[in-house]
């Protein structure tokens, strides 16, 4: 009796048990978790999208990330920047590698960027609820970041390759070189949709996001610098009627060095900024060094700039602490300037100056600059000075990186007019118009005379060196007008250090590819000379 | 007088031996006797008693007793038994027989856990290599698998380091992967992950099963491919009540140190180096470029006067640093309950300083029969772990690294007060010599962590016997986990310490993880005639879900750590561009579930012929439901050779057994949750608007891959065990793994904007011999000895990846077709060039835009060029170093590892000895890389750079000292990669037991035993660093690299087994 009834119970027990099917126990689905098939569908899905693809231009920024990115890579190698480091810099030294961190930590992060613009432009089609015209802005703004990493691709690496989809698969992560010229017909098709879809003003919530001006601008500077690498003067045309355009839309203002201070961010000489904010948790990595963990969205350019010690030993305040001191300015940055030119005190220290930065911004204490702690005696004012924004993450500024300014735009003109259209007399109004800026009394920086062609491009050099010194453009100068045989880097530009001098060479014009790349798809070409 | 007897007990077989020599026999007779089991005294019953050189015996009833017929002429009785040394005896002219057996060495009867239930050695078809308790509990650390390591074939087992409960690397043979290759570990029944975390109590161990082959593995299915680890603990027998104490205590220290400059020698080699560097480039003093030394370490300078080189070592070093285990138990039953009742407290200190982790433990373990057919029972555990640790700069455990190579010129303390307003008392140096290093030793003094781990595992089962043979079994089990981690930081300044993070930080982690396991299984047990069947069928559903949840707060108005237990005590805002929160929470969410069917059948004809068929059918929730489920079969068979009646006349083979296996077995163990499915996350930020607010950028932060499926590991194997005079035993096994499809996280090309993808790729093949051996006697004087040793071979080679990709490289680490996984990819260093004509003939290297090297600089090696096609490597020199002349300089996994010891035992003493080793393998020496650059920075060199390069003839392998190192000689390269053998006694122990009849007067305890141990005592290896034995965890591409990891400590311990 007994027996019988435990059987009955256990093969019960045991049907139940074994041969109930668990398998919609195992139609298990992420926890808490977004995924690809339901997102992309509304306006705010586009707009997380958007901050994302701008995110990208804070990795660029973020100097302590891959041996400095870019301001090793696109700061230090000109010949207005030098480090105090006494060893040598293989970086600033021109003894460029394929294996060197900064070039694959730029090459990464924009095509980081190229793939979150091109999601944007892939979902949009088939996203329901976006209003059309939200479509056309979300879709001219992801055009407006993909040219312009599509351009910093071109001139740093010529023929990179042209990523326009999302890769799906292994086989689709493997590209090739683009073909000449390729790189840059994609990125000026994207800025004229960009220019024709962006709004030419956001509203106060989403100031800071690009806008038609800054799409414009962007067309025009590549346009500029296609004329020069393609030696095509029939561009300058088209770069010139871009920038004529703008004419108006900004001023520029007053103040020298309300471009470069905190407060000042996003004014009427803005055209385009990269936006430093606060972000996350741990200001030492990077924006998205744990994607789903961000970090730093602000620059830790100050704690580079800030003065540190002498070759003898002799300190700024904070050194080690709040300041690295691994920036410099070179001597021939410093002669550069015209005597009593204001723009000198805002982009450079030197002996003597009262020394205005981060605990010192309330003159507390009255510091002043001391030659002896820098090797060449002068050291970056601009972003430095006035930035109080050093709290307790000691090495976070929320302090914008002003990309395209008005004044740029006006030089850029008159590059156009100049080198392009041959009108010397409208070039040179174009430059006096900034110098009025710097001194409105004309009597420190006199105006510039309408002379031979090639002097007003010296003067038209020598401006543009004064005027955007620190803010990354002076080495891409230097090269498109190498290409365009204005000057010749190897005999006209002396970059402060006699192994510097000797080892610019032609390959020096691009960026070597990051062997970590070609070590993963053999058949992507190096550049010459690597 | 118990003893007295054990000892001269082999005297009277002797008598007996002598008495009976040389008288012989015409006729038929009849000869009894009794056979004793030389472990109780008792008769044993069903011994063979067998007439040697004939087929005429008997068997033993059962009290032992027999008795047989023999004719004249007959000289000899052979009498065994399974799991006993085979006697011989002489009849001579007796009538009473009577012999005592002793046990076999490696019994046959022995049971060995199994997945899902157990077997008798004898019936073994598959490859299992266990561990019993007592050697479990001899070495003087954390987990029981760190215990294990070097007394299994077949299993290797590396410490990832020497810190205090660190984790053991076991690749169980081989590298099958290029993921995670840690076994499954299962605790009574329930599988628990790739490690026990030191939340297993040793001392609570019976037993360990290393199941090592696709036969025994594979009723574990998808979760089997790297092997499977089988933890039982200890429950109670029946008798009286039984109390143990187990305590011991010890103290431990670095085996070796690593020396640096002093500070004449510092100044002296960066001196030279500027000097060099300046020479080279032909600078003279003015030139733009000239480098000068730092005059606070020019002559007249007052920190020449300070040499703390050996200082900021000690200030890191504790020295003696102690290891406590106390454990007590209660356990016992009758015939109807049993219960095993335990409590634990370990304490280790790492011999660095602020390392501290304390471990209490709880178990109940019992087993209970209700009625005749129904038993039930249970294990539950309970442990709380602490541990308290500082940090620094260089992660947690490498103090040590960060602090010896600091400038012996800077101190530790401030204490001239030096540094106004100073908090602490120490010093970041600051100024000094324009060097920036932080003080670690004062980071990790003020920074204050506390992890905490609590886990309860436990289970019920209820089994009955529905008919004879037939059983049924239903496990339920919980496996439930929460963890906490604070970490807490005052504020600091770059004066004070060296680098400025002047606000009061506070963070706390915690997650909670609770696991499911639901098991139903029947066996059959039936013999008839010879045949003997066993059959097991299952389910089992796995269902686990975890969470976790953080914050990080900072700007708090007191530096009271218990004040930022309360996050409403920040300060702060959120306006963006002032003051801001500095409060994040961070969470996190997961699920999996498995759902298994599986079923074994063991069948075998009179102990003679066994084969062994298994399947298991498994479903993960990880993978798309179209790849979900898969069959994991596996075959394994065996002959006992000995068994056969031909095999009788060859009387000194106790026993042979052939056994093969083949199998299928699966590794889900990918690291990704739902890797088919593209998820969506926030993270990086970006700021829009006048009012400048952050926002979250949303996107897709990994390339997914929907056709991803669990690796494939197909097993092969084949050996024999052999046993020899019953005394000396033989295990030979050949292994063949394949490894298909394994799951990788493919880096891609940063042109797609991500930096890998999940992908089943390839095939790795693991092939060797594990041989292990052991041999035990017993002399005349009451000793008793027993040797044993393994070794194991692995041959592990990438035989293919997938289409187009041969190779991929991870850091200084690469895994290419035809080589083993993960080896050291670095350029070869042929010698130094040693004048100028040499250095003049240099061939041009492009990685240094070929600038010439100078004498003194290192010679790389030519021996590729550019490859075509997909190919990166021509495979030829091609007149000029590249990148492509990176090649195989060392791999990570050995040639062979081994073990080996001997026990013994005399009169109440007891020794015991293990040595362990492994030999082929390469370690990188990633601290002597940073600390022999000889560049002039800031950081101490090692003493070893005092032999560099001088001059022509001075040295071939250390280059020229220069801060201007054109040639890259500090480029990865095969000088820092060094050999990573070596042999290491691993522990020896002297035990003495205290005899009873001392004990008797005392009457208190039952017995005692005191004992004196000592692990780690010397090594044999060429390596230069602290200690060749590193590993990471899991992967086996980052293994292999010294950090100035803390070493295995050298353990001297006394401790006592006490019984009441």
């Amino acid at each position: 009796m007994k027996k019988p009834f435990l059987v009955t119970l256990l093969t019960t027990l045991l049907v139940a048990g074994l041969f109930t099917r668990c398998d919609k126990k195992l139609d298990l689905a992420p926890l808490g978790a977004l995924d690809e098939q339901t997102y992309y569908q509304t306006t705010d899905d586009f707009k997380g999208a958007a901050v994302l693809a701008y995110s990208t231009l804070l990795n660029y920024t973020y100097e302590q990330f891959d041996a400095g990115g870019w301001f090793k890579g696109t700061g230090m190698i000109d010949d207005d920047q030098t480090s105090r480091v006494n060893s040598a810099d293989n970086i600033e030294e021109f003894n460029w590698r394929s294996t060197d961190g900064t070039w694959s930590a730029l090459w990464s992060n924009t095509y980081k960027g190229i793939q979150r613009a091109n999601i944007i432009i892939e979902k949009l089609p088939d996203a329901k609820s976006v209003p059309d015209s939200s479509k056309k802005t979300f879709d001219a703004e992801a055009r407006f970041l993909r040219g312009y990493f599509n351009f910093f691709l071109a001139i740093n690496w010529g023929n990179a390759p042209l990523i326009t989809k999302t890769a799906r698969s292994l086989e689709e992560t493997r590209s090739l070189n683009s073909q000449p010229g390729e790189l840059w017909d994609a990125a000026i098709a994207d800025l004229k949709i960009a220019k024709a879809g962006l709004p030419a003003k956001w509203d106060d919530g989403n100031r800071g996001r690009a806008t038609s001006g800054s799409a414009s601008a962007m067309l025009g500077k590549l346009l500029l610098f296609r004329a020069q690498w393609d030696k095509n003067p029939a561009l300058y045309t088209e770069a010139a009627a871009e920038f004529q355009g703008l004419i108006g839309k900004y001023t520029l203002v007053a103040n020298y060095q309300d471009n470069f201070t905190t407060l000042t961010e996003n004014n009427a000489e803005s055209v385009f900024e990269i936006q430093m904010g606060l972000g996350g948790v741990n200001p030492w990595l990077p924006a998205d060094f744990v994607f789903s963990n961000g970090a730093s969205a602000g620059t830790s350019r100050l704690i580079y700039y800030r003065a540190a010690c002498g070759p003898n030993n002799n300190c700024a305040p904070g050194a080690g602490g709040t300041g690295y001191g691994q920036v410099e300015a070179t001597v021939g940055l410093q002669q550069e300037f015209e005597p009593g030119d204001p723009r000198r005190k805002a982009s450079i220290y030197l002996d003597g100056d009262s020394y205005d930065t981060g605990t010192n911004i309330d003159g507390s204490q009255k510091w002043i600059y001391s030659k002896l702690w820098t090797i060449t005696g002068s050291s970056p004012a601009k972003y430095v000075a006035k930035d109080n924004n050093i709290d307790y993450r000691s090495a976070l500024s929320v302090n914008n990186l002003r990309t395209i300014r008005y004044a740029d735009i006006l030089l850029m003109l008159a590059e156009c007019k100049l080198v392009g259209a041959k009108d010397i007399a409208g070039a040179v109004t174009l430059i006096n118009q900034v110098r009025r800026r710097a001194d409105p009394t004309g009597k420190i920086l006199p105006d510039v005379t309408v002379g031979t062609e090639a002097n007003v491009f010296k003067a038209l050099i020598h401006e543009r060196r004064v005027e955007f010194s620190f803010e990354d453009h002076r080495y891409d100068d230097l090269v498109r007008w190498h290409r365009a045989g204005l000057i010749n880097v190897k005999t006209d530009i002396d970059f402060g250090r006699a192994s510097t001098n000797t080892n610019w060479a032609v390959k020096n014009l691009l960026k070597p590819v990051p062997q970590s790349e070609r070590d993963l798809n053999p058949a992507l070409a190096q550049n010459e000379g690597y | 007088m118990n003893l007295i007897r054990y000892f001269l007990r082999p005297f009277f077989l002797i008598i007996i031996a002598a008495a009976s020599h040389g008288i012989a026999h015409a006729q038929s007779r009849s000869v009894s006797g009794q056979v004793i089991d030389a472990s109780d005294n008792k008769g044993l019953p069903g011994a063979n008693v067998l007439m040697k050189g004939t087929n005429n015996g008997t068997t033993t009833d059962a009290v032992g007793h027999f008795k047989i017929d023999v004719p004249s002429g007959a000289a000899t009785l052979i009498i065994s038994s399974v799991g006993y040394v085979a006697t011989e005896v002489s009849i001579a002219n007796q009538s009473v027989i009577n012999v005592t057996l002793q046990v076999d060495s490696r019994s046959l009867n022995e049971v060995v856990v199994v997945g899902y239930g157990e077997k008798t050695t004898r019936k073994l078809t598959e490859s299992i290599g266990t561990v019993q308790a007592k050697d479990i509990t001899k070495l003087p650390v954390a987990s029981p698998e760190a215990a294990i390591q070097g007394r299994i074939s077949g299993v290797q087992i590396t410490n990832v380091d020497g810190t205090p409960g660190a984790g053991a690397a076991i690749r169980i043979r081989g590298i099958s992967t290029v993921g995670n290759n840690q076994p499954l570990f299962v605790v009574d029944g329930v599988p628990v992950g790739d490690g026990t975390g030191n939340q297993i109590n040793p001392a609570d161990v019976e037993s360990i099963s290393v199941l090592k082959d696709a036969s025994s593995a594979s009723i574990y299915g998808l979760r089997a491919a790297n092997g499977v680890v089988l933890i039982t603990t200890k429950r109670g027998k029946q008798g009286k009540p039984r109390v143990s104490l187990d305590a011991y205590a010890g103290i431990q220290n670095f085996p070796n140190q690593l020396d640096m400059l002093n500070t004449q020698q510092y100044v002296a080699i960066n001196t030279e180096a500027i000097n060099n560097a300046n020479a080279q480039a032909g600078l003279k003093p003015g030139d733009a470029g000239y480098q000068v030394l730092s005059p606070d370490l020019q002559p007249g300078s007052p920190y020449l006067n300070i040499d703390n080189s050996k200082a900021w070592r000690n200030a890191a070093v504790h020295k003696n640093a102690p290891v406590r285990n106390y454990n007590l138990s209660l356990s016992g039953g009758n015939e109807n309950s049993n219960y095993f009742i335990s409590a634990g407290y370990f304490e280790q200190k790492a011999m660095v300083n602020k390392w501290d982790l304390n471990r209490y433990s709880f178990r109940i373990n019992s087993d209970h029969k209700i009625g005749s057919r129904l038993k039930m029972g249970q294990a539950l555990t309970l442990t709380y772990n602490h541990t308290y640790r500082g940090s620094n700069g260089l992660g947690d455990g490498f103090i040590y690294a960060s602090t010896t190579n600091m400038p012996p010129i800077f101190s530790i303390y401030d204490t001239d007060n030096r540094v106004p307003g100073n908090r602490y008392g120490y010093t970041g140096n600051l100024n000094v010599a324009g060097i920036v290093r932080l003080n670690n030793i004062g980071i990790n003094a003020v920074n204050e962590n506390h992890d905490y781990a609590y886990r309860m595992l436990g289970n019920i089962y209820a089994e009955l016997d529905i008919i004879d043979g037939l059983k049924f079994r239903s496990v339920a089990a919980l496996d439930f986990s929460t963890s906490r981690a604070s970490l807490w930081r005052p504020g600091y300044t770059a004066a004070e310490l060296g680098q400025e993070r002047n606000t009061n930080a506070y963070s706390d982690n915690r997650s909670e993880g609770a696991q499911r396991i639901f098991t139903n299984t029947l066996t059959y047990n039936r013999q008839f005639g010879g045949h003997s069947v066993n059959v097991i069928a299952g389910m089992e559903f796995q269902a686990s879900r975890s969470t976790s949840l953080g914050y990080a707060g900072a700007n708090y108005q007191s530096t009271d750590p218990n004040f930022y237990q309360s996050i409403q005590n920040q300060q702060g805002n959120s306006d963006g561009k002032g003051g801001f929160v500095y409060a994040n929470a961070t969470s996190g969410l997961g699920h999996r579930a498995y759902a298994s069917q599986f079923g074994r059948l063991s069948y075998d004809f009179k102990d003679k012929y066994l084969v062994t068929l298994t399947a298991r059918h498994d479903q993960s929730s990880n993978f798309a439901p179209e790849n979900r489920s898969k069959l994991f079969p596996a075959v394994s068979a065996a002959w006992r050779i000995s068994e056969e009646s031909f095999m009788q006349k060859v009387p000194f083979i106790t026993d042979l057994k052939l056994r093969g296996s083949w199998g299928q077995l699966g590794n889900d163990k990918i690291g990704l949750d739902f890797p088919y499915l593209a998820r969506v996350q926030q993270g990086p930020w970006y700021t829009f608007g006048t009012n400048q607010s952050s926002l979250n950028g949303t996107g897709i932060p990994n390339l997914v891959n929907n056709n991803l499926r669990w690796e494939i590991n197909e097993s092969t194997d084949a050996g024999f065990d052999l046993t020899l005079f019953g005394r000396l035993n033989l295990l030979v096994t050949y292994y063949n793994r394949n490894t298909k499809d394994f799951l990788y996280s493919l880096p891609v090309n940063s042109t797609s904007g991500f930096t890998s993808i999940p992908v089943n790729l390839g095939l790795v093949n693991n092939r060797g011999l594990e041989v292990e051996m052991s041999y035990k006697k017993s002399f005349k004087s009451g000793l008793t000895m027993d040797f044993f040793g393994n070794i194991t071979t692995v041959k592990n080679k990438l035989v293919a990846l997938a289409p187009g990709v041969q190779e991929f490289a991870s850091g200084n680490y690469r895994t290419a077709v035809g080589f083993p996984i993960g080896y050291f990819y670095g350029y070869k260093v042929k010698g130094i060039y040693q004048n100028q004509e040499q250095a003049n003939g240099a061939i041009p290297d492009v990685t240094i835009n070929k600038q010439k090297p100078v004498p003194g600089d290192l010679i790389f090696e030519d021996n590729n060029g550019p490859g075509t096609d997909g190919q990166l490597f021509s495979g030829e020199a091609n007149g000029e170093i590249t990148v492509h002349d990176r090649t195989n300089i060392g791999k990570t996994i050995p040639d062979f590892f081994y073990g080996f010891g001997a026990n013994a035992g005399w009169k109440g003493f007891d020794l015991a000895i293990l040595f362990q080793g492994v030999s082929g393998n390469s370690v990188y020496n990633a601290y002597r890389a940073a600390n022999e650059q000889m560049t002039g920075s800031g950081n101490n060199q090692l003493v070893s750079v005092l032999g560099h390069w001088t001059g022509e003839g001075t040295s071939n392998t250390l280059p020229r000292a220069t801060t201007r190192d054109i040639n890259a000689n500090n480029r990865f390269s095969s000088r820092w990669v060094e050999p990573g053998g070596f042999l290491r006694l691993k522990n020896v122990q002297l035990g003495y037991t205290v005899p009873k009849s001392l004990l008797s007067h005392v009457k208190v305890a039952q017995s005692v035993r005191v004992y004196v141990a000592a692990s780690n005592l010397f090594r044999i290896t060429k390596y230069t660093g602290l200690d060749p034995e590193v590993s990471t965890f899991s992967s086996q591409l980052q293994a292999g690299t010294d950090n100035a990891n803390i070493p295995q400590p050298r353990t001297v311990q006394i401790g006592a087994n006490l019984t009441f």
